[in-house]
């Protein structure tokens, strides 16, 4: 006989979007159950062995790709979701975004978002990164930046004491990263809440305009459950909440479509002397320019091994020049003209049953990139590299900036771009009053009264920022209208707040 | 091609070659049977033998050089990802790899892993490194190998990367404080 779960809210996804709503729905005595594919990792279970990481705590152990599988696409599926993945990185929600959103019927008043970025911030300790943590490669392009315009800051960063690995993007095993495993689902928890990991949401079933029930799997058993709530939530990102949407029949013909990306790859240059930037974090500083954003990343040895193009005996010997090099990205903001769709054949077979993802870059975008990578190239050089490798398929090495043009004749088409993906995937649920919009302003799935979503697949467009930090405070800004409850002004609990007890403080650092 | 479209392709030539198929099917259902039975005998839970067997020559046209890691073991290291990896589209990089061997014999050729290593980076150059439509998904291949090869402590050692334990200076956790 199937598993019969009753409950006030069901909450799919434990990521940024979910865990957040978990806390305080389960804080306002709700019966909350939070669902999650992935499984529950812990710090003690990381090793530093990279392959091992990025099977348990990566969707499809890192290989999503795009339909045309030209580009990567990474999401975390362990408790905590991407969360988990991030660098830590943590950034306001860019002011024209949030009017754009606003236009497009997704309105989230600036005073009010305001309160949510200040309480959620408190909760993950940002602060920008203390530089006694910076990796050697970040001094020089922080020059680099500077001599050609930029203006580079610190990073702001959720951490307690980064200890400076470098691992960041294969989870904290030093537990120092505040991601939503280390503060809000534990916090949730305490207050009651369910999280239940390896489970798979899988169908909805819709009656007279609500929710009745939620099909599931257990993963570990294959057993299947059913989940009876008053509300439903989707919070399991950009790919998965509109596949669940999409499986279940809603929403047909505006569910998945307006998914938009903050694309990049990355660019590796080469100092004449051994720098070893793999000492310390690895996304130290950036920039804002006005269409995208420049961003220090230096990866452990598996990571950087893909992303450095080249092949054969020339890439091994790259490689082997590893304490020479430094890298960093762009992040692009792309259209919102991806799309998320089911595997046409989704009822054959399990095998087929996933979502797929239509994305390729528009020309204009496409523009945006190579001006991106060029301007990458020149701060790099300007930083003083000997040489410079952009993410092109085919091999390019430029040692002077009259090299430059080079990159625009090496990219013409996305699948020229070595390395080339996305970690940071919006839409597909986009909430707003546009015709293909899945949500309306306040979260809820136009037509059906009782779900709702509450992840980065409500945003309309891309943010161009790393996107962590919004989605926890738009969250935290979606608990009233989700879940009817009062938000408190200020958090005492979780490991953050108690981390200013010991300093003997209440002040949040900004 | 979009993996739907080598999909639908696939299903109408499967379709078209299904006589041929049920003529020889006692041939390939042994095949499949000693593959899985080679699987079995050397302790592999996801690769086939003729997969493994790709796998390591295409890590020999990638990777020949100075490497200090035995192909077997980057093969050994492969098989436990593909078999703990959890996700509707595993299948792919297993059927990746067979492909991969295969693909050569539609020209006529030998299977990838039977050819010499200069002919192997032929193959590769000009099918793959320009990413032509046909054979862009086999792209893919040249990620697993490089993953499966430099995530080992090795070949990172190879490379001059001290891990964050053994760097000096590291700080303990514990001098800078345990988050509860």
């Amino acid at each position: 006989m199937t598993q019969v779960i009753e409950t006030d809210f069901a909450i799919v996804g434990s990521g940024a979007g979910g865990s957040v709503l978990a806390y305080y729905l389960a804080r306002a005595s709700e019966r909350v159950l939070l669902l999650e594919r992935g499984r529950r990792v812990e710090p003690d279970d990381m090793h530093g062995d990279e392959l091992d990481s990025v099977v348990k705590l990566f969707k499809d152990a890192g290989a999503q790709t795009n339909l045309t599988a030209d580009m990567f696409i990474i999401q975390g599926r362990c408790v905590g979701g991407s969360t988990v993945l991030t660098n830590g990185a943590c950034f306001y929600l860019p002011e024209d975004c949030r009017e754009d959103w606003a236009n497009r019927g997704f309105d989230l008043p600036a005073d009010a978002l305001r309160r949510s970025f200040a309480r959620t911030g408190s909760v993950l300790n940002v602060a920008p990164l203390d530089e006694r943590c910076f990796n050697p490669g970040a001094e020089r392009l922080r020059r680099g930046m500077q001599a050609v315009g930029l203006k580079p800051q610190p990073f702001l960063k959720n951490f307690a004491h980064c200890v400076g690995c470098g691992y960041c993007n294969m989870g904290c095993r030093y537990g120092q990263k505040l991601d939503a495993s280390r503060t809000w689902i534990p916090m949730a928890e305490a207050h009651g809440c369910h999280v239940r990991p390896r489970s798979q949401a899988y169908r909805l079933r819709v009656e007279r305009g609500a929710v009745r029930e939620l099909s599931c799997r257990d993963l570990e058993t294959g057993a299947w459950f059913t989940v009876r709530a008053k509300r439903y939530v989707l919070a399991a990102g950009s790919v998965a909440s509109p596949e669940l949407l999409l499986r279940s029949g809603i929403a047909k013909g505006r569910a998945g479509r307006g998914m938009s990306f903050n694309v990049g790859a990355t660019t590796v240059a080469e100092y004449d002397e051994p720098i070893e930037a793999w000492r310390g974090d690895n996304l130290c500083v950036f920039s804002m320019h006005d269409e995208f954003t420049v961003e220090q990343l230096h990866n452990p040895p598996m990571t950087f091994a893909l992303s450095m193009p080249g092949w054969y005996d020339r890439h091994h010997r790259d490689l082997q020049r590893y304490a020479y090099l430094s890298s960093a990205g762009v992040l692009i903001p792309t259209g919102n003209y991806g799309r998320v769709r089911l595997s046409p054949l989704w009822r054959v077979s399990r095998r087929f049953d996933h979502a797929e993802v239509e994305f390729t870059m528009s020309d204009d975008d496409m523009a945006l990139a190579r001006k991106g990578w060029k301007l990458m190239a020149e701060v790099f050089l300007a930083s003083g590299a000997k040489r410079v490798v952009p993410p092109t398929m085919r091999y390019l090495e430029l040692t002077d900036r009259s090299q430059l043009h080079r990159i625009d004749e090496a990219l013409r088409w996305q699948r020229d771009i070595h390395g080339f993906g996305s970690a940071h995937p919006f839409g597909g649920c986009n909430a707003g009053d546009e015709p293909h919009s899945t949500c309306d302003g306040s979260f809820r799935v136009r037509g059906v009264d009782n779900l709702f979503v509450c992840d980065a697949s409500v945003f309309p467009s891309s943010i161009r920022v790393n996107p962590q930090w919004t989605i926890m405070s738009v969250a935290d800004y979606a608990a009233r209208a989700i879940g009817d409850v009062s938000v408190p002004d200020v958090i005492e609990e979780g490991p953050a707040y108690e981390l200013r007890r010991q300093r003997g403080t209440t002040e949040v650092a900004r | 091609m979009t993996w739907n479209q080598l999909t639908a392709l696939s299903a109408i030539a499967a379709l078209a070659l299904l006589p041929i198929a049920l003529l020889t099917s006692p041939i390939w259902g042994i095949w499949l049977l000693l593959e899985r039975r080679g699987r079995r005998r050397r302790g592999r839970r996801a690769l086939l033998p003729h997969a493994e067997r790709t796998l390591v020559a295409y890590c020999e046209a990638m990777i020949r050089g100075d490497q200090v890691l035995g192909f077997a073991h980057v093969a050994e290291r492969m098989d436990r990802f593909l078999s703990a990896e959890d996700s509707p589209r595993g299948w792919r990089n297993a059927l990746l790899l067979t492909l991969m061997e295969y693909a050569p014999t539609l020209v006529l050729g030998l299977p990838f892993s039977r050819r010499g290593l200069a002919a192997r980076r032929r193959f590769v150059d000009r099918h793959l490194t320009g990413a032509s439509p046909v054979f862009r998904l086999l792209t893919f291949g040249k990620q697993l190998v490089r993953m499966a090869y430099y995530s080992d402590d090795v070949a990172r050692q190879q490379m001059g990367f001290v891990p964050p334990d053994e760097r000096r200076g590291h700080a303990p956790v514990a001098a800078r404080g345990k988050v509860r």
